[in-house]
């Protein structure tokens, strides 16, 4: 009875939000760079609305809350994460906006393969974003599969949620492109926002009086729940600092916030939104409340269920139609980056991986969509992991990428060859590190560690090709 | 050093000259950012450089010049021409306040304008004062991984996090204020 009210709620959220975003784009051409990049139009707001759409996603309302529930402080790395990846780009990016402008590129593969002049760079960059972005699309695709069979209450079969969840997102993407993707933020971020004000301070308030109560209780009953080396050793000082680094480093190396970025109309909207943008952190704090509430209220929850805490307790002691608009707007914030990761990664494939004409390019990246979409369905049903986990597995990989990305602007960037050996080096440690279960190495993060060999490799490889070069031929 | 009445004259426009297209600012007449003086000071402002043109030529000689590819500027009054990529060459023949009007209206123009500038004029002082929310937050753990004092009720690891996620924003409006006064 309660999931017939639940899940046409969520439906009705879904449909009104793709009908938005299908009718935000009616008068559009969708030609390459419309679909891929907005046309390259995006005023501050819009790109703001694209930005917080594309990383507050399911892993920042579910993942966040449960990592809060099941670790504690390490979750706070979430919110220092986005903060320093905002003073990165800043930087880095205004001129990487001019040189994609003038040349007319449109993904960080495009942006490789033209600055360092090797289409077999691209390529390398290219297949490592798709490789790395299918755990970040399957984490949305979990995060939807949750709400839907909490909303189901036990009606949905998991297999069935999450089908159905990303037939939706392929239809939206389809249709869209990034210019539908922003326009339906706007719903999302309000849905969101709500949600995320009941979870963070309606829950505290009712059952507790406030958060501040929340935390005293938390800490009455796990005492070293807010501070570091607290419940789990492998989560300490140094595993915080390396994971803050990493991840804020990495953040807009992905191919979606890569191609976002670039969807900016000039340099000035860019450092405007770098600068707006750590104001949206602030929802972070509400959802750690929801975690703690979540602890406190249904303690005992394990594993990858932990990512499910706050919404569980919402089924237990709320209406089904409260949990139908907390649900809708959860799936939203899996739905609407969802929707930009494939398409960035669909482009990937479409304009570097299996380059394709310029006046095939919109209908292949849209083959491509339905493709990576089966892949992260696969990679979903083969290999459940909690969603925080599945995000550090792709900012690993994908983070990688940095040193090419900020070394191309040096008057004289390095040789080719000495990027994509950093990056094959650092990777195959990376898969060493997986294939022997390690993910902490002296506390450090493995993929900062990796960063690092990637640094020095390529420091290495470009003095030695920059010292043959200046060899005078015989 | 040279005092400002024995420098040559070719030196003070020689340093106009190379100011006035180096594309310093992004600021326009339009932002009311002309120099020391406030918002709104310039009367008829937007009607010298409207939207979607820019500011060409000063010159207020009484030699004219050349039409240019149709553009006509010519006259003292017809000084603006649509945005292209390919500004048309600075005449030397201009007063100090009019190069001044030039080197901030060389920029100027709406806000779908494709800057076209080398230069993001960031200093070692922007970077400084980035480095230090960058660096508050990557080692907070080392410098406030406690629980007490509390502020606002909550822990002081979390207090600190969000204290400089807010902080960071007004560093990087101090940088980017930095960087356009460049």
């Amino acid at each position: 009875m309660n999931s017939s009210i639940a899940l046409p709620i969520i439906v009705c959220i879904i449909a009104a939000t793709i009908g938005f975003g299908i009718f935000g784009v009616r008068r559009v051409t969708m030609n390459p760079a419309q679909f891929i990049l907005g046309g390259r139009s995006f005023g501050v707001i819009f790109l703001w609305l694209l930005s917080a759409g594309e990383v507050y996603t399911s892993f920042t309302f579910l993942g966040a809350a449960g990592w809060a529930y099941s670790r504690g402080a390490p979750a706070f790395y979430i919110l220092c994460y986005l903060t320093v990846s905002c003073i990165t780009i800043f930087f880095y990016m205004p001129p990487i906006w001019r040189i994609a402008r003038q040349h007319g590129l449109m993904t960080n593969a495009d942006y490789f393969a033209h600055r360092y002049q090797s289409p077999a760079l691209g390529f390398l960059t290219g297949l490592v974003g798709v490789v790395f972005m299918i755990p970040y699309i399957t984490l949305q695709l979990t995060g939807i599969q949750i709400l839907l069979r909490i909303a189901g209450y036990g009606a949905i079969d998991s297999f069935l949620a999450a089908g159905g969840a990303f037939g939706l997102i392929i239809g939206f993407v389809l249709f869209s492109g990034l210019r539908g993707t922003a326009w339906a933020s706007l719903i999302k971020d309000a849905l969101v926002l709500a949600g995320v004000i009941f979870a963070g301070i309606v829950l505290p308030i009712q059952f507790f009086g406030s958060p501040e109560v929340v935390i005293d209780k938390v800490l009455q009953a796990h005492p070293n729940w807010m501070t570091l080396v607290g419940p789990t050793e492998n989560y300490g000082t140094i595993w915080f600092a390396s994971t803050v680094l990493l991840s804020g480093l990495g953040g807009y190396v992905w191919p979606h916030a890569f191609a976002s970025q670039l969807a900016a109309k000039n340099t000035n909207t860019i450092r405007r939104n770098a600068m707006i943008l750590p104001f949206y952190q602030i929802m972070l704090l509400l959802v750690f409340f929801a975690g703690f509430t979540a602890l406190l209220i249904k303690p005992g929850i394990k594993g990858q269920d932990a990512d499910q805490s706050f919404m569980l307790v919402v089924q237990e002691h709320y209406p089904a139609w409260i949990l139908g608009l907390i649900a809708g707007a959860g799936c939203l914030a899996a739905l609407v980056p969802a929707s930009a990761q494939i398409l960035a990664a669909a482009s990937l494939l479409s304009r570097n991986l299996f380059p394709a004409k310029e006046e095939q390019l919109t209908q292949r990246t849209r083959l491509w969509i339905v493709v990576l979409a089966l892949l992260a369905f696969g990679l979903w049903y083969y290999n459940r992991v909690t969603l925080v986990g599945l995000l550090l597995i792709g900012y690993s990989g994908v983070t990688q990428l940095f040193p090419g990305v900020v070394l191309s602007l040096r008057k004289q960037p390095p040789h080719a060859w000495s990027v994509a050996i950093g990056i094959i080096v650092a990777l195959a440690l990376l898969s060493l590190f997986a294939w022997q279960g390690t993910s902490v190495i002296y506390g450090a993060n493995v993929g900062t560690v990796a960063l690092a060999v990637n640094f020095l490799c390529l420091f290495v490889v470009d003095y030695f090709i920059g010292a043959r070069r200046r060899k005078p031929s015989p | 050093m040279v005092a400002w009445h024995e420098m040559p004259r070719r030196w003070l426009f020689s340093r106009i000259v190379n100011n006035a297209w180096r594309h310093s600012s992004y600021r326009s007449l339009r932002d009311g950012s002309y120099l020391p003086f406030t918002r709104h000071f310039m009367p008829g402002y937007h009607h010298l450089v409207p939207p979607g043109q820019r500011l060409v030529s000063a010159y207020v000689g009484a030699r004219a010049r050349p039409r240019v590819s149709g553009r006509g500027f010519s006259s003292f009054t017809n000084h603006l021409s649509p945005i292209t990529n390919h500004a048309p060459p600075l005449t030397s023949h201009f007063s100090l306040l009019t190069s001044r009007i030039l080197v901030h209206g060389s920029a100027m123009g709406s806000e779908d304008e494709p800057d076209h500038s080398d230069q993001d004029g960031i200093t070692i002082g922007a970077i400084v004062l980035a480095a230090i929310p960058f660096f508050a937050l990557i080692l907070g753990p080392f410098i406030a991984n406690r629980l007490e004092p509390r502020i606002f009720g909550l822990p002081f690891l979390l207090a600190y996090c969000v204290f400089w996620v807010l902080l960071t924003p007004v560093f990087l409006f101090c940088v980017d204020r930095l960087r356009k006064r460049r």
